[in-house]
């Protein structure tokens, strides 16, 4: 039997740490992930629903009706925001043995010992880190003033 | 003493106590005579110092890209570049740190205008002034053949200079502050660990042998990314985690099982 290397990519419209990737640009790189990296068939890449509560289009790609061997996105950050949706996520994708590939995290899940990978890394996902940093408190201030050298 | 070298000069340079840059180079060059077999027989050192008389300038780029995507692909590569510098690394940065996604690796054939970095500071690119630069030279390097870099004394000077001209190019301010700067002597088996916020570059090597560098960003994973403001330099476009700690990722949970809400 031929085996199924068709992967679908999957389009997400949200900024990945506050930085936007037009769905053209998703596009192209998920293309190339998949022909180059995986030395699969790149299938097809819609776009999630921006006004939808829940991500539809993803649960309707892990769906046991469309028949490819896994789905490639940008980013772990793309997943739901709510933990519980996210294991029920999980679960479906194990249940209709479908991979799923994060292109800039590196992250691959394949089995539910990816889980707890997946998971570390939504922590990056925390305002801590995302958040642009203008200004310090002034704790800050006073580290930095204890250093004499400047550097700019 | 570390860090007060650090603090006077902007940047250190170690030995490679580990011997995994001897081990790195050596996987190197072993894919550089996989590409041209007929230089099996050469010394790792004559190999790289030499490369611009087994290989065209014209295909400098293909083969250094060549050589990229090899290296990022070695096993634990990350794990293994972290290791050469982890103490020092430790007193700079801390212990729980992010990585730059990818390892650089610079080729500088003698006398190519086309593989110059202006004088620069990685922050003008959105970098976060937290990170320090890990640079491994491959080959011995001094004057032309090396990079230059400028005191942390004279950053600010030229810093303000960069940020306010409307008619001086970076490499107008460099000619004009040439003596501000000063080319980084370092041999094969010596790291340069730098803090790329001080101006630094290249020029045209005007040397007789080619130049062979990796270099590899590191910081505080706690410490911030985008300073005032906002670019894609940042996790997971441009740095991975490398050592998260128990508690780190204990305390974020707890923080975003209430954010998530």
């Amino acid at each position: 039997m031929k085996k199924n290397k068709k992967f679908a990519g999957y389009i997400n419209l949200k900024p990945i740490n506050e930085v936007l990737y037009p769905s053209s640009i998703q596009n192209i790189l998920m293309k190339n992930y998949v022909t180059e990296i995986l030395n699969g068939k790149f299938y097809l890449s819609p776009t999630e629903v921006l006004q939808a509560k829940n991500v539809i289009t993803l649960n309707t790609l892990i769906s046991k009706e469309v028949k490819v061997k896994g789905i490639v996105m940008l980013s772990v950050f793309f997943l739901p925001f709510e933990r519980k949706k996210r294991q029920i996520f999980y679960k479906r994708a194990l249940k209709n043995k479908k991979e799923l590939h994060f292109m800039l995290d590196e992250i691959v899940f394949k089995s539910k010992d990816d889980i707890g990978n997946i998971e570390n890394r939504l922590i990056f996902r925390s305002s801590f880190f995302t958040k642009t940093r203008k200004k310090t408190n002034n704790f800050e201030k006073n580290i930095a003033n204890s250093l004499k050298t400047s550097f700019v | 003493m570390i860090e007060k070298k650090f603090e006077t000069n902007g940047y250190i340079i170690i030995k490679d106590s580990t011997k995994l840059v001897k081990n790195l180079r050596s996987k190197i060059v072993n894919k550089i005579k996989k590409i041209n077999p007929k230089l099996k027989n050469l010394s790792e050192d004559k190999l790289l110092n030499n490369f611009h008389k087994f290989f065209l300038r014209k295909n400098v780029n293909d083969i250094r890209l060549n050589l990229y995507n090899s290296i990022n692909k070695i096993k634990d590569i990350d794990k293994i570049y972290y290791s050469t510098c982890k103490e020092i690394l430790d007193d700079l940065i801390g212990n729980e740190v992010a990585m730059q996604k990818k390892i650089n690796l610079s080729i500088q054939m003698p006398k190519d205008p086309d593989s110059l970095l202006d004088m620069h500071s990685d922050i003008y690119a959105g970098e976060s002034p937290f990170q320090v630069v890990v640079w491994i030279p491959l080959v011995d390097a001094s004057s032309t053949k090396s990079m230059f870099i400028t005191k942390p004394n004279h950053n600010r000077k030229l810093n303000s200079l960069v940020l306010k001209t409307n008619n001086l190019t970076m490499r107008d301010i460099y000619e004009k502050n040439k003596k501000l700067f000063h080319f980084i002597n370092i041999k094969f088996g010596e790291i340069l660990i730098f803090s790329p916020l001080l101006l630094h570059g290249n020029t045209i090597n005007k040397s007789s042998e080619s130049r062979f560098s990796l270099n590899c960003r590191f910081k505080s994973l706690l410490s911030p990314y985008d300073v005032n403001v906002k670019s894609h330099r940042n996790i997971p476009q441009f740095y991975r985690p490398l050592n998260t700690k128990l508690m780190t990722k204990i305390g974020f949970k707890y923080l975003l099982k209430y954010e998530e809400k």
